[in-house]
């Protein structure tokens, strides 16, 4: 027999229920809102330490700045080739993506096409050549570049930001290639495309929104990359943004808090313009490819 | 003229064969249907003629020439996938244009043919659309105008219709039909569906394990299967098949069915029956449109070709149109199938008939047909 709820348990009931969603939502709002402060915070730090003046950063520590000044951003333009270490670092972390995404595109299309059987090891491979620290390969491109002559030039850089771009490149267009279904690219052959036309013309516009999610993911580590840069180069006029950050900290004895905040805040610029314009692609792009 | 064939073509994948010595020759124009159940080759046997799949040993030959070592594109083959496999990042007229892209046609006679094509399937209105905007039936429309703008020798279909909904199934069987009568060109169509094979094809291969088992007419195919395979996976509800032997009893030729009693069977009526050397061991195969119950039918109550026995029903089936009746006969249960109504309920008895002369005798070892 089904037992009827007195009304006074039903209401009880309905009460419940209504408090559920109201409480759910508070919790994950207010476990998002705490993430956001983490997040954003350091963000807000360095903008607001960037226009302010030197004894609101280091002695008064103020949360909002009182008196707004664009001193910082004034002396870095003046006093540091910024601007050509940012142009620097923007031309070769576009390069590597557009080698990285080129060569990762093929080599994955390959690996989940042709070599079936082989695929899953060479892919774990380039994984775990991904997980090797750049500090364990220093030495080694060091020494091999330098044979090459390629120590202090852009060209060497570009080598050794390749050797950890292209595994991860590789592994994340591999995923993405899975996704797309194999018989499109047979139909495009029977229609009469040859095997490059296939790659091309059918199977690299569906991709797309892996290369995105790639060429954001391999931007953002190129422009990052701190380790190879200040190793291998040592010319003012090629240096990339990450060195001109660790010249302002000077050496940990006279940090230059307002120029460097001004750095720092003119570095994270252009990648969060990328990153916004791009988000769309780039959740998609995970969305597709399994990257989890 | 033979525009499609296949002499003892074979494929293996790793130490499995997948198909062995198939031999057979499509005629021109004609509808073949590729029949079997799944992982019988049938789908591995059409990626092999449009050359997605490598040939092992044998050889294929369209229009008269060995293609085995040709590319897909150089086959003059269009083909027609399960999933469609339209080009999502086209519109529907650039998936139809691809191929005559690929073949550098000029951008006038593509547009010619592309939009022959569509008049043809009425796909006029949607030429502008993604494929991610086309129903099911759409969809499936456009994969047929994307191989037949090419104008190709021979289309290949694979299980085109296996994702649709009953409905849109028995639609597009006719337009495809249709379409061959208009094209009049050589069509190989790859299905699981026994009624889809009977309905649209001229000819049918039935294929078992990687082998041809029977090649015919759909109508030989029902009327003459060659074993027990053919004549048990073409039909539905499926074949009767009844085990026994023939003897002679008190003088007269009788089906001695295991465990149960003699059936005689009237002179000349079930020729296979006698060439079967006494106590051999056979299957007895009729059809359940083959059997009668008292009152329907047309079999007049003294028609001494039909040979009596008793069963009792244990399952009534009504379709609408026709009465399926299983009923517990011979020691083990027989299909039964009445054109139109028939009132009956589970546990009645009846004294039903079988027509033997549309019978078919089998060897129960190997399952050939004795006749």
């Amino acid at each position: 027999m089904t037992r009827v709820p007195h009304p006074v348990q039903k209401q009880a009931l309905r009460r419940n229920r209504q408090k559920i969603p109201v409480l759910k939502s508070i919790s994950v709002y207010g476990g998002v809102f705490l993430l956001l402060l983490l997040v954003l915070f350091p963000f807000y730090w360095m903008v607001t330490a960037s226009i302010k003046n030197f004894r609101e950063i280091s002695i008064e520590r103020t949360l909002i700045p009182r008196e707004v000044s664009f001193q910082n951003y004034t002396d870095l333009f003046e006093q540091t080739s910024i601007l050509w270490h940012l142009f620097n670092t923007a031309w070769i972390s576009c390069f590597v993506t557009v080698v990285t995404v080129t060569l990762a595109s093929m080599s994955a299309y390959v690996l989940t096409r042709f070599l079936t059987p082989a695929a899953e090891w060479i892919a774990r491979i380039s994984l775990y050549a991904y997980m090797v620290p750049s500090i364990v390969l220093i030495i080694p491109f060091y020494i091999g570049l330098q044979m090459a002559g390629l120590v202090n030039t852009h060209a060497g850089l570009i080598l050794s930001y390749l050797s950890f771009t292209l595994p991860l490149g590789i592994w994340m267009m591999r995923a993405c290639f899975q996704t797309i279904p194999k018989t499109m690219e047979e139909a495009a052959v029977v229609d009469g495309a040859n095997r490059f036309e296939a790659f091309f013309l059918i199977a690299m516009p569906q991709a797309l929104p892996g290369v995105i999610s790639t060429s954001i993911f391999v931007f953002i580590l190129c422009w990052g990359e701190y380790l190879y840069p200040v190793v291998l180069i040592s010319s003012d006029s090629l240096r990339t943004i990450t060195i001109t950050l660790d010249a302002l900290t000077g050496g940990g004895q006279n940090i230059k808090f307002g120029l460097l905040m001004a750095a720092s805040t003119v570095a994270t610029v252009p990648i969060l313009l990328i990153f916004l314009a791009l988000q769309k692609h780039l959740v998609r792009g995970f969305a597709s490819g399994g990257y989890e | 003229m033979v525009q499609v064939a296949f002499s003892s073509v074979g494929k293996d994948f790793g130490k499995e064969a997948v198909l062995r010595d198939v031999e057979f020759e499509v005629p021109s124009g004609c509808f073949v249907a590729l029949i079997g159940p799944s992982g019988c080759g049938k789908s591995t046997l059409l990626r092999m003629i449009a050359g997605l799949e490598h040939i092992d040993y044998g050889e294929i030959y369209i229009g008269g020439s060995a293609v085995n070592h040709l590319a897909p594109k150089d086959r003059d083959v269009a083909m027609v996938f399960q999933n469609y496999a339209l080009y999502p990042h086209m519109t529907v007229a650039e998936n139809m244009l691809f191929t005559l892209r690929m073949a550098r046609c000029t951008r006038e006679e593509s547009n010619n043919r592309m939009w022959e094509a569509a008049r043809i399937l009425g796909l006029e209105n949607l030429l502008d659309r993604y494929p991610r905007h086309l129903s099911g039936g759409q969809r499936q429309r456009v994969a047929m105008g994307r191989a037949i703008v090419r104008n190709p020798k021979v289309f290949l279909f694979d299980e085109p219709l296996s994702n649709l909904d009953a409905k849109l199934r028995v639609q597009m069987r006719a337009e495809i039909k249709r379409l061959h009568q208009r094209l009049g060109t050589t069509m190989i169509f790859v299905t699981h569906d026994q009624v889809e094979a009977m309905t649209m094809a001229e000819q049918v291969v039935i294929l078992r394990d990687g082998r041809i088992e029977q090649v015919g007419t759909p109508i030989e195919l029902y009327d003459r299967p060659t074993n027990v395979f053919v004549a048990g996976f073409i039909g539905s509800p499926a074949m009767n098949l009844l085990g026994g032997t023939f003897e002679k009893v008190h003088g007269q030729h009788c089906f001695v069915p295991q465990n149960g009693v003699p059936i005689p069977i009237p002179p000349g009526t079930l020729v296979g029956s006698e060439n079967v050397s006494p106590g051999q061991k056979c299957l007895l195969g009729i059809r359940p449109e083959h059997i009668t119950l008292p009152g329907p039918g047309p079999v007049p109550e003294d028609d001494e070709t039909y040979g009596e026995i008793p069963a009792e029903v244990a399952l009534v089936e009504v379709t609408g149109l026709d009465t399926h009746i299983v009923a517990s006969a011979l020691n083990g249960e027989i299909t039964i199938l009445i054109r139109g109504r028939f009132d009956t309920v589970a546990g009645d008895k009846h004294l039903i008939r079988l027509n033997f002369p549309l019978a078919h005798v089998f060897d129960a070892e190997t399952g050939e047909r004795l006749d």
